[in-house]
This record gives C-alpha cells, structure tokens and sequence, in this order.
C-alpha cells in the first residue's frame, strides 16, 4: 500500500516535470511567426504619408515614386524593393518606415521657403516586447525619429542624435494637438497609450528653415474587432473543448451511477431553485465586485487607464504576454530566474520589492480578490450551481494529493527556467489574458493546462489553486500579512460548515479549538485565499471573523445566513440585524 | 389499526394495560398542561402549541397534516426532516415522556434501561395513540445502547430503518459514511412514499425548514433578551409542539409568537422581574409530558433562562450550510449538519458541548445549570463530571438531578432544586 502511494508520487512527479520541460514541444495552437504571415504593399491614393494594418496585411497610403520604404533589420536600415512585400524575411525586427523626399515650399506663409522632411512609421505587435530602448533606426535617411521605448515614453532623434529640451507637435487622430517637451534623455511620457492607438503625426519646427514631420503607428489590436476575435480562437476552443469534457463527465457519471444502482438522485436532471437569489450587499458582493474590476485591469488596463504600472509587478497569475495588463505579472521573473539574475538593478528592486509589499501586506488575498485565473475559476463554479451539477467533493486525502502536486509545481515553477525550459509553456495563464486583450499568443502545453483547469474549476472550486505556485509563494507570509481570519471556538459549535465552504480545503478552521486568547484565536493558514466562503456559511454569532489591519471587516451572523437562506422576505429581517 | 393487527387477540394483562391506559394516559398530560398555562406572563399566542400538545396526548390525535401525507416517526435529531418532507411524508419524534407508557414498557425492558425508551416501547406495545400508530416508517439512528436495542425491537414489528451515527466526526470519512446512510435512508423512504429524491423537492423542503430555522433564530434571539421576556417552560413547549406539528404551520404560529415578544418587549413588559437567578437545563432530554423539571425550577422562583436539550432548542437549532447547490452537496451538508455540531454525547468526543454550554451561559447570562439525568442515561451522566470541572473554574453552580419517569420523586426534587435556587439567590457570586 505504502509502495502503491510512493510510485504513485513518483509517476506523478516525473510526468508532471517531463510535460513542462518539453512543453514548448506540445503545441495547442500556435500563430504563424508574425514576420511570415505579415505583407506590405504601397498604394498611391493621395492620402498623407502613412501606415495602416487590415488583419496581418500592412498597407503604405500615399506611396509615390519619390517615397522610399525601409526596414529594419538585425544589420540596420535595409530598403524594400517596390514597397511591397509578402513576408519579411526572418532578420527582420518587425519596424517599417517610409520616406518622402525632402522637397521645399512654405507652408505657413511666413516668407520663408521651409525644408520639409515628411516620414511614416510603423512598429509590428510583436515589437511591442519588452525591448528596452524600443525599435529605432538610428539613421540620417530617417532624419527625424520617433521611438517608443517602453508603453507610454517616446525617445526622439534627429539624424541620430537624441533630441533634447525640443519641442515636438504631436496630432491626434482625433485633430487633439498637444505639445511635447522631451527630457534629456529626448524622451517625452505625456501621450497615454490610447493618445496614439489610431496613430500620430509628430511635427518637428527646429527653426524657420526645416519641417520634419512622421506619421507613427503602432500595430493594434482593437477589442471586438475581426482581429481580436482572430486572438481569441484559441481561448474559444479551449472553452469548447472544456465544455465537450464536462458535458462528457457527466454522462458517464450517470452511466455509472445508473450501473451500480445508486439512488436515483445522483443522476437526477437539473431544475428548480430553492434559494433566494437576490444579490445582497455584502461582502461577498464587494468581493465579486472587486474581482470584475481587477480582471478588466489585468487584461484591458492599458486601454481603460491609457498607460500602465508596468514597473510594478503584482504577483499573480495574469500573463506578461498581454501587454495591455494593468501592471506587470511578477510571476514572469520568478519562473526565469536566470533573466531575472540579468536584468538590470532597479527591475530587480521593483520586482523584489512588489512582491514583498504585496504578500507582507495581502498575502494570498491576491488570490481571493484579484487574480483573473481565481475568478474565471470562481466564474465556472458559478456556472455548476446555477445547473446544479454534482461536482467532486475532495477529503482530507484528495487534498494531500493536491498539495503534492503543488510541491511539484512549485519545483517546476521556479526551477524550469535554470534548466532552459520555460514555464509561460507550461502556465495555464497565458491562454487566458493575451487572448482576451487581442494578443495573439502561441499556446504550447498551456492549452491544455487551460483545459484543466476550467473543467477541474467545475467540479471543484478554485482546484488550480490548491496547486499554484505563485499563489504558494503568496501564502509564504501568511504570519505576518495584513488580512487574519479568526476564531472564536466557544462561539464555535464545530459543525463543520467553512471546512465543508473552503475551496481550500482548510480543516484546521473547524477543528482549531485551542489557543491563547479561546475567544480569538488566529486561524490563518498559508492556504487561506481570504474569499470569505467560511464566514458566509458559518451559522454562528461571531464565531468567525476576518480582520484586516486590525479592523474586523466580517464577522459571521445567523441572523445573516438565516435570511440567505430563508425565503422568508420581511421587513423584519433588517431589523433583526 | 386494530383490525390491522389482529394476529391474537389481547390476553387479560393487554386489555388491562389499555384500560390503565385510558384512565391514566391523559391525566399527566393534562396535569402539565394545567401547569404551564398556570404560569404567569403567558404569551397568548403560546396557546396553538399548547394545543398541539393537547390534541397529541390528551385528545389522542393524530398529528394534524394535508390528506394522505404518511408519517415517519424519527427518535433522534440526526434524522433529517428535510429529507422526510421532499420524499412527500411528515416527520413525527416519537421519543417519549409519558409516565403511562412508561409503566407499561418497564415490564417489557431491562431494569437499567432509559426511561425514554421504556415510555417508547409501552406506547409501541399498546394501540393507543395514533401519532405512534400510524407511523409508516421508523427511523432510528443508532445513538446509544438503547436506542440501537429498541431499532431491533422496532424492526421486528414495523417498516424500519436504522442510521449508523459515527463514533466521531472530526474525520472526511466519519462525515461521509453518514451521507451513504442517508442515501440509502433515501431509498427506504422512497419504499414507503413512493416519491423519489429529487434537487426540486429537496430544496423545496430545505426552503421549508429554512424558514422554520429563520424564524427560530428570531425566537432565540428574542430569548436572549435581558430581563427575559419569555419563559422556559414555554419554549419548551415549542420545540415540543414541533415535534407533532406540519412544519408550515410551525413556522406560522411561531412567526406569531415572535411578533407578540417583539411587541412585549418594545412596551418592556417582560415575563419576570430582573433579580430572579436564571438558569440552564441541560442534560438527558426533557420531552412532553415530563415537565416536571422546567415547571419546578419556575414555580421555586427560578428563571429557565435556557435549555441545551435535544427535544428542547437543540433539537432544531443547527441549519445545513448548503455550499453546493446540488442532490449531492444538499445530502452532505444534512449529514454534516447531523453530525458534527452535534452535542449528543453518543460521540466520543464531546468538547463542544462544553463550549457550546460556555456560551449559552454568556449569551443568557446564566448563574446556575442543573444537569438532568433519566435514570439508565449512562452518556448524559459520563460528560457529567467534566461539565462540573468547567462550571467550577467559571464560578458558576451546577446540580446533577437524577430522575425517572413517575412523580413519586417530585418532593425531592423540589427541595433539592429549591435549594439550588436560594444558593444562587443569596449564596452570593462565588466568583
């Protein structure tokens, strides 16, 4: 038996490492590499100097025969032939420009004929990585340029050299006009990311005798576009796929059931409603409430806000490879340790130092209120109560298991990266938030970790995170965080109602029945995601209790689980309170 | 019924009993009843479950339910009513107090058993009350010695299923092995009624008792109340009353009651002066008509300020957190709801029922507890001793008090819970 249970962990171990380090070999659905499947063509149609992007085709408006076209590659600025291209070659760093010939008139009537250099330029999505110092050609056919060096900070140069203390012109699409003052370091953050999703034109009036002009723009993808619905096919069938198993399982659990001649409740069909579902104000609510609000941040962020905390690096599962989020995910450089021993000083500092901040003063309440994997979790299980589907209830040895699993995924976690794997292969995470922002991601064995997770989340609540890595780190604080969960056993009648509640799985909540003070004894434990399923369900005045800083911000009620669970709807019942 | 049961005919001793029966049956039921309706500060609303009571054990009903709705006699709180009501029937406790039934079942039983069984077993033996009677299904969990001794009894003589109670709980697997039992108590009742589990009716049935609970919470809330507003012998009779009565109609009269006390205690006319010392029953049940506690420690000038009895509040206080809103999530949490808040001291560990004591005493304000035994109740008197080491590290009094199930000890009792009540009164707080 004992021998059973070892090889049993040990199988488990090694397929769970074998499958993350060649998860780069697994392909769920992989994108063309942008520069194969993007092409180039040049129309002359009169319109300004510029780029636009229709699905993966780029188009030059206003080519002419005095227009040169370049791109740039590993070895500098190199000319496209014709202006037109069906794919770039493999050299090729994903920025395009086009330049019109200097020509000479005077434009704004002040006597004096202008020099006038007029220029487009254009970065691909996938640029849009981490590149410090962004895409720039750095060249005197481009004389004046405009490189976007991180989310929302734009370095200019002239033949070159950086442009310090100028003053730059830069029109909207939407005819906004607003004046830059670069820095010495000829760079400018005033424009949020939204100012130039549609593009900007850049005007530069170094004196009476020049005119530069370029037309930016940067790859976009547009929510509810054709091409955020083309980012989405992967998500969408790793939805329908997760459908298919759960409609599956539950076939073949009536098949069983009906088999062995079990009661015929267990294959009973859904229906009817016994609970008032009317949503109260509570914490539960705020909890739902502050979840929503964090998806929508993590994922569409960059577009809600204009700009991004992207030196703060919250450490949760949401994805680094959109790159719209809110902030950044920290869990990026805690599983490629090895970049994280290259990267410079102060993103060390940030990183390390969110982390700590974030766990000292949150701790796993991350988990509960924030994470976008917890609430798409949260979400599915949502989904089985309304149908009423048995799910898998999981005892003490089924939790064990899990949390061997996670002592794996921690290992994984954390050492895939010295071994020159990646864990964003392997991560469920990344088929989530780059989809939903409009990224079009490669997903390795991440899709069926997907998979996993949504059908698991179904039957068990929350069940990935009883096996996260990141959420694990979190939870490393628990002594000290900001957030407690307490006791108060004589209060307590031990029946069981929050370890039955805890998506965890946290017994130790019911069963905790000594400690200093009897009245208030700290039942947190690093597991606790602070989602306050356990005070909900607790029947007892005050039994339990949730502080944060000190301050009690939930305390368990009868009088309120009573009236959720009560048809009963009086006036009375506020009353009562 | 007779007819139905015409195997041989009475012999001399049978036709007796029932004529002792007849004559003495309904004269302890009335004499309490008397009793209680004697006590001042009665709610007038109290009156429809005193005449539950009425009708069960002085006019001999049966309990009062829609047309061709069966009855399922229960004899433990681990029985789940919900489950009873979404399979279509009515759940009866048939754990008894009757001095009668008593006599008759002490010829029957062994000398050492419990009075409550006894009283069962004489009212099985008889034909005549037909709450016992027309029982279509007997539902005994296997709590104590006893109560597993008259299961076989019982199945020798009607439809029955027994429910295995775990000795613990703190294990998944304890819990778990109870959820099988219900499933297959499910099956049985299936048998009997017909109906099958089904989510619809079971939640059906959980919104029932949801609201039966929800009105309780109001009613024990309104107990807490500092002076006490209502008294111990009536609520009591409540949660006696509950035993007899279709649920709905509980929860309507109870809701009645709870908004006569609001109203009481808005114009402050509470049931009893401040400085009378408030007390806590707790102990082997106290089931109609064995008043004879409760309405001794009222007439001596005590408050039974609170009970922790499982015929009493006890018996119904614990609701099921339904975490999972499905067959299988609503059966486990009935199971946990059954087993683990639990303070029946079948279980062998039974720590929460000292915290659980600690707490009635805070919430009501408790300055003695009397600890009733039945005679033969060997689980009730075990947790005696160490409810005693608690009690005198809180500084609170606590008197054991053995009875049986006649009247003969009566004066005893008087003097001894007379006694009792001049220490707490003039004994100072020993703390």
């Amino acid at each position: 038996m004992r021998n059973n249970r070892l090889f049993t962990a040990v199988l488990t171990a090694l397929v769970l490492s074998v499958l993350a380090y060649f998860a780069a070999d697994i392909p769920f659905f992989t994108w063309r590499e942008p520069l194969e499947r993007a092409s180039l063509r040049s129309v002359n149609d009169g319109e300004p100097l510029s780029f636009s992007y229709s699905g993966d085709a780029l188009t030059l408006h206003g080519a002419g025969e005095n227009v040169t076209v370049y791109g740039l590659t590993l070895g500098g600025m190199a000319e496209i032939s014709g202006g037109s291209a069906s794919s770039f070659p493999e050299d090729s760093l994903g920025t395009m420009a086009a330049v019109r010939q200097a020509y000479q008139a005077d434009t704004n009537n002040d006597g004096i004929i202008e020099t006038i250099v007029k220029a487009a330029k254009t970065d691909m999505e996938y640029t849009q990585e981490y590149v410090a110092g962004g895409n720039a050609f750095l060249d005197s056919r481009l004389p004046f340029e405009a490189a976007l060096t991180n989310r929302s900070t734009f370095t200019f140069t002239l033949n070159g050299n950086l442009l310090k203390g100028a003053e730059v012109t830069a029109r909207l699409s939407d005819g906004r006009e607003i004046t830059l003052l670069t820095d010495d370091n000829g760079a400018t953050s005033v424009l949020s990311l939204n100012d130039f999703r549609n593009g900007v034109t850049f005007t530069y009036h170094p004196d009476a005798e020049h005119i530069y002009q370029l037309h930016y723009l940067w790859e976009d993808n547009t929510v509810f576009s054709l091409r955020w619905l083309q980012a989405m096919m992967p998500f969408t069938i790793i939805i329908g796929i997760s459908l298919i198993c759960i409609m599956l399982d539950v076939l073949l659990r009536k098949r069983l059931y009906r088999k062995s001649g079990m009661s015929s409740a267990r294959t009973e069909k859904p229906g009817g409603e016994f609970r008032s579902s009317r949503p109260r104000f509570g914490f539960e609510m705020v909890r739902w409430i502050i979840m929503i609000i964090s998806f929508m941040l993590l994922i569409w962020g960059g577009r809600i806000l204009g700009s991004t905390f992207s030196s703060v690096q919250l450490p949760v599962l949401s994805c680094p490879y959109n790159l719209d989020q809110g902030t950044s995910a920290g869990c990026y450089l805690f599983s490629h340790l090895d970049v994280l021993a290259e990267s410079p000083l102060d993103e060390i500092l940030w990183f390390a130092g969110s982390f700590i901040v974030c766990a000292v003063l949150f701790g796993r309440l991350l988990c509960g209120f924030v994470c976008p994997l917890g609430f798409v979790q949260d979400v599915m299980h949502e989904m089985r109560q309304k149908f009423h589907i048995e799910g898998v209830p999981l005892n003490e040895k089924l939790y064990a298991g899990l949390r061997f699993v996670k002592w794996i995924m921690l290992l994984i976690f954390l050492g895939i990266g010295l071994i020159g794997g990646s864990f964003c292969d392997f991560c469920p995470a990344i088929a989530l938030s780059p989809a939903l922002a409009g990224f079009k991601t490669s997903l390795y064995f991440s899709g069926f970790m997907m998979v996993v997770v949504l059908v698991s989340g179904f039957f068990k609540r929350r069940c990935f995170c009883n096996i996260c890595p990141m959420g694990y780190l979190l939870g490393l604080t628990h002594k000290v965080s900001l957030a407690r969960l307490k006791k108060n056993a004589v209060a307590c009648t031990e029946c069981g109602a929050c370890y039955e509640a805890c998506p965890m799985g946290i017994k130790s909540i019911f069963t905790v029945r000594e400690g200093k003070n009897e009245l208030s004894i700290d039942v947190t434990t690093a597991d606790c995601l602070f989602c306050g399923e356990c005070i909900r369900r607790c029947p007892e005045d005050g039994a339990l209790f949730m502080t944060l800083a000190g301050k009690k911000i939930y305390t368990a009620s009868r009088m309120k689980f009573m009236r959720d669970y009560t048809t009963t709807r009086r006036k009375k019942a506020v009353e009562d309170e | 019924m007779n007819e139905n049961l015409n195997i041989t005919p009475m012999n001399s001793a049978q036709v007796r009993q029932q004529e002792r029966f007849d004559r003495k049956g309904t004269a302890v039921a009335e004499k309490m009843l008397r009793q209680i309706r004697e006590l001042s500060h009665m709610p007038e609303t109290l009156n429809p479950f005193l005449e539950t009571l009425e009708s069960i054990f002085s006019r001999r009903e049966d309990a009062l339910r829609p047309a061709g709705v069966p009855t399922v006699g229960t004899y433990c709180v681990m029985v789940p009513p919900e489950m009873i009501y979404a399979q279509g029937a009515m759940p009866v406790k048939l754990c008894s107090g009757s001095y009668t039934a008593f006599g008759i079942g002490n010829d029957i039983s062994p000398r050492d058993a419990c009075p409550l069984v006894k009283a069962v077993m004489g009212f099985e033996e008889i034909d005549a009350m037909p709450v016992y009677q027309n029982c279509s299904l007997m539902a005994v969990p296997v709590t104590c010695d006893c109560k597993k001794k008259l299961a076989g009894w019982l199945q020798k003589r009607r439809p029955t299923a027994v429910l295995h109670i775990p000795a613990n709980r703190d294990q998944d697997e304890d819990m778990e092995s109870f959820v099988g039992e219900l499933y297959r108590f499910s099956e049985t009742l299936e048998q009997v009624t017909g109906i099958p589990l089904t989510y619809k009716s079971l939640a059906d049935a959980c919104c029932m008792t949801a609201d039966a609970q929800y009105q309780l919470s109001r009613f024990i809330n309104l107990r807490r109340k500092h002076p006490l507003i209502i008294r111990g012998s009536f609520s009591m009779s409540v949660m006696n009353a509950l035993s007899y009565t279709w649920l709905p109609d509980w929860t309507k009269q109870l809701s009645d009651l709870n908004d006569e006390l609001e109203n009481l205690a808005k114009q402050k006319e509470m049931a009893v002066k401040e400085n009378q010392p408030r007390i806590l029953l707790t102990g082997s049940p106290v089931i109609f008509p064995n008043f004879k506690i409760p309405l001794l420690i009222e007439s001596m000038g005590g408050l039974l300020a609170a009970d922790e009895t499982c015929m009493g509040e006890r018996g119904f206080y614990d609701p099921p957190a339904i975490v999972d809103r499905t067959v299988d999530g609503m059966l486990r949490a009935l199971s946990n709801r059954a087993t683990r808040p639990c303070t029946c001291p079948t279980f062998a560990d039974n720590q929460r029922r000292i915290y659980r004591i600690r707490q009635l005493i805070k919430d009501y304000r408790i300055q003695g507890v009397i600890y009733h035994v039945l005679r033969g109740c060997l689980v009730y008197d075990y947790e005696y001793r160490q409810l005693e080491e608690e009690m005198d590290r809180l500084g609170i009094p606590v008197i054991r008090v053995e009875t049986d199930y006649n009247e003969e000890d009566v004066e005893q009792l008087r003097i001894r819970v007379e006694a009792f009540i001049e220490l707490i009164k003039y004994g100072g707080n020993r703390s």
